[in-house]
């Protein structure tokens, strides 16, 4: 790890440490809880990323196998989410490289995402209008995110869709916090770039 | 006083303006600069848009039953699969097997018998060949079961068999003048590195050679000169000994 800050066992929640602690001894309840926590969050990050709704599950499914298989390892190092999303980021990107080892490409297109996505939802911090403005900015958005290299998609995911600080997100991609500011700053002005050739 | 920020100077902080992550060094410097210029402005607003349509995008699962159930089976597929492995472990595997400690200790002492065996079996073997504790040192003592280790092979006769025939001519001066072997009995005498015996049947020689005789008187008083064959038998084992002289007299 480079320059994501230090986190003791301190900083992670006291319940979270015991439920880690119950994992760990084997306790099927305790897993249970775990996978049902976070699964959310694992889907849709592993959704955005990918774009491919059995894509996505598949990598939910070998994201706890391997949560499970080394949480012995976990030293609370980080938060338990922040560590899932490291173990998200590297699946789905081996999974990505495995795609393009088979020539598969790997673009989604915008209708397939929207297909698997459903209808755009809205957040109740943005007003109606401003909604349904959004909705074809959103579409264009997405579909110049999809044109981005991984390391800078990911970046922008999980700073603007999943609300994780500089530290964390360094933490997930095992970087520095520097490299995650360079690469948000390389995302937004190509998008931005997108979005002005769009409006002119 | 609020420091005055450039353009290329606040674009740097514009990111972190975005997301929060700012030093608050530098906020009052960036919103002073926001506020008189219309270009940074207008890409903060950018950017939060793009971050905007990106939250407004992304997807928020699930939402049809169909994908909450293939969330349940993943939920399922995961548990049974991390119980199976579980079940499979190393650790599991050895805490069944000591579960039942009935067969436990007299399997230990079982054990501990053979092994005393088998120490005391090398050990045997060890002391009954000092050359060699390994089984092709052990068939090979065995099947050269005549090597003595005096430095002579005897193949098959012991070693104070090994005769020696000489024939000398004692003169009248009671010296020998002439010698030869007539005969090695054994001529399969070898040294131990394979060398010939006669090589060593110098010692053997040079004392035949230094012996002194009464000469043998013939009826009319007068010395002659003798023919003798010297049959003698010494050991040729480490350093021979002087050899007992059996002469022989007689006419040639």
């Amino acid at each position: 790890m480079k320059n994501a800050g230090a986190i003791s066992w301190s900083d992670v929640d006291s319940g979270e440490a015991a439920l880690i602690a119950r994992c760990a001894a084997g306790d099927e309840a305790a897993c249970a809880e775990l996978v049902a926590t976070h699964q959310r969050m694992v889907y849709s990050l592993a959704l955005n990323l990918l774009g491919d709704r059995d894509e996505a599950l598949d990598i939910s499914q070998e994201v706890f196998l391997r949560v499970f298989r080394t949480l012995s390892g976990f030293r609370g190092q980080s938060a338990l989410r922040t560590w899932i999303y490291r173990i998200v980021i590297n699946q789905v990107r081996n999974r990505q490289r495995w795609w393009r080892r088979r020539c598969r490409g790997d673009e989604v297109s915008l209708d397939e995402h929207l297909k698997h996505s459903g209808e755009l939802e809205g957040k109740q911090d943005v007003l109606p209008d401003r909604l349904l403005a959004s909705k074809e900015t959103a579409t264009y958005i997405w579909q110049a995110l999809d044109r981005l290299p991984f390391d800078q998609r990911t970046a922008l995911i999980l700073r603007e869709v999943d609300g994780l600080r500089y530290e964390e997100i360094a933490f997930s991609l095992d970087i520095a916090i520097g490299t995650v500011k360079s690469r948000l700053t390389r995302a937004r002005q190509a998008l931005r770039a997108d979005l002005l050739g769009v409006r002119s | 006083m609020t420091p005055y920020l450039g353009c290329d100077t606040a674009r740097a902080l514009l990111d972190a303006v975005i997301d929060d992550e700012w030093a608050m060094a530098d906020q009052v410097a960036v919103e002073a600069h926001l506020r008189w210029c219309r270009t940074c402005g207008a890409r903060v607003e950018d950017m939060r848009l793009i971050g905007a349509s990106l939250r407004v995008g992304a997807v928020r699962p699930p939402r049809e039953p169909e994908e909450a159930r293939a969330m349940i089976a993943v939920q399922a597929a995961v548990l049974t699969r991390i119980g199976a492995e579980r079940d499979q472990s190393f650790g599991v595997w050895v805490r069944t097997a000591f579960e039942d400690m009935r067969l436990f200790w007299p399997a230990l002492g079982a054990s501990a018998a053979l092994i005393a065996c088998l120490c005391t079996a090398v050990g045997v073997l060890h002391a009954a060949n000092g050359e060699s504790d390994s089984m092709a040192g052990v068939m090979e003592s065995t099947a050269n079961a005549s090597r003595i280790k005096t430095g002579w092979i005897l193949e098959g006769v012991p070693e104070e068999e090994a005769v020696f025939a000489l024939a000398t001519m004692v003169t009248r001066g009671q010296r020998i003048a002439d010698y030869r072997m007539l005969e090695l009995e054994r001529a399969n005498v070898r040294r131990r590195d394979g060398s010939a015996l006669t090589a060593d049947v110098g010692g053997l020689l040079d004392a035949v050679r230094h012996s002194r005789f009464a000469p043998s008187e013939a009826p009319s008083d007068r010395a002659v000169a003798v023919d003798m064959v010297w049959l003698t038998s010494a050991p040729v084992s480490g350093s021979p000994p002087l050899p007992v002289p059996v002469p022989r007299r007689g006419r040639l």
